[in-house]
């Protein structure tokens, strides 16, 4: 089921109201960026063009981002009858979790490890993730 | 919060249902023992193989599993509610930060973060967990 969809049987003007709040709340556009870039960040990383200090489990956490933050705050006001904003809040923290074990395995100087899991798992989640946002995005976009 | 926390002043209905997604004598009593977990896997007595990138999650234990579930949507706007998710799982960054610190054999740095933050964030969440588990004696 796609977000707002509980919604959708109340009248015009209550639908209009939550995309403004929602719009108000968050850019999901720039949520969408700072996920998809993630991608990027982990790869200089791990080639080692990386001038960052990544810390496993700050990225883990899925309540710092500003997308996080959002969908653990304003974002239960007016999503939390919604089954896509769970399954959105779920492929979130996986994203998070597989990100951060990213960075964990090449703490533990396992590179090919690092990668393998990049190429594969972190991929799955990220476009998850990112798929979510844009359905978000669309709907919000489609007044 | 407080009086007009839902949380913790539900009626008996809605802590009947609540008794049935979850029990919450168990959840205090996990994340309690938690703390003698921890304290083992510094002493190097514990048998257990513990992954702080696992325990950093605060959505895969039996709490954390009805938080951010059910309880999400019956005390979406509850501002205690709001405060016991971000204490639950800053309690579980904290407590996987105890194991990196054993597993990058800095012990001091792992016991005085078990002594330190641990000990107040792990405080709060059981208050919280307690006073929930006693809805009328608030």
């Amino acid at each position: 089921m796609g977000f707002l969809s509980k919604l959708f049987g109340q009248p015009g003007n209550n639908r209009a109201k939550v995309r403004t709040a929602i719009s108000s709340d968050i850019n999901i556009t720039d949520a969408i960026s700072a996920h998809v870039n993630w991608k990027a960040r982990l790869e200089n990383y791990l080639n080692g063009n990386s001038a960052e200090e990544l810390d496993p489990m700050v990225i883990c956490r899925d309540d710092q981002c500003l997308l996080g933050k959002w969908i653990h705050g304003p974002a239960l006001t007016y999503l939390n009858d919604d089954d896509g904003f769970y399954r959105l809040r779920k492929n979130h923290a996986n994203f998070h979790f597989v990100a951060g074990n990213v960075v964990k395995k090449m703490q533990e100087n396992d590179k090919a490890a690092a990668y393998a899991l990049l190429n594969s798992e972190y991929e799955r989640v990220s476009s998850e993730i990112v798929n979510d946002l844009r359905d978000l995005e669309q709907q919000l976009a489609d007044a | 919060m407080g009086i007009l926390s839902n949380l913790f002043g539900v009626s008996d209905s809605e802590n009947a249902d609540i008794n049935d997604e979850i029990n919450i004598a168990e959840a205090i009593t996990a994340h309690v023992t938690w703390k003698v977990r921890l304290q083992k896997y510094i002493d190097g007595k514990s048998d257990e193989k513990l992954d702080p990138m696992i325990i950093c999650r605060d959505d895969q234990c039996t709490l954390g599993q009805w938080m951010h579930g059910p309880a999400t949507q019956r005390f979406h706007a509850d501002e205690a509610f709001r405060t016991l998710r971000s204490d639950h799982a800053h309690f579980h960054y904290v407590a996987a930060n105890v194991v990196r610190y054993m597993d990058e054999r800095d012990q001091a740095g792992a016991q005085a973060l078990l002594k330190g933050e641990y000990s107040k964030v792990s405080h709060n969440v059981i208050m919280m967990l307690l006073k929930l588990h006693q809805p009328n004696s608030k």
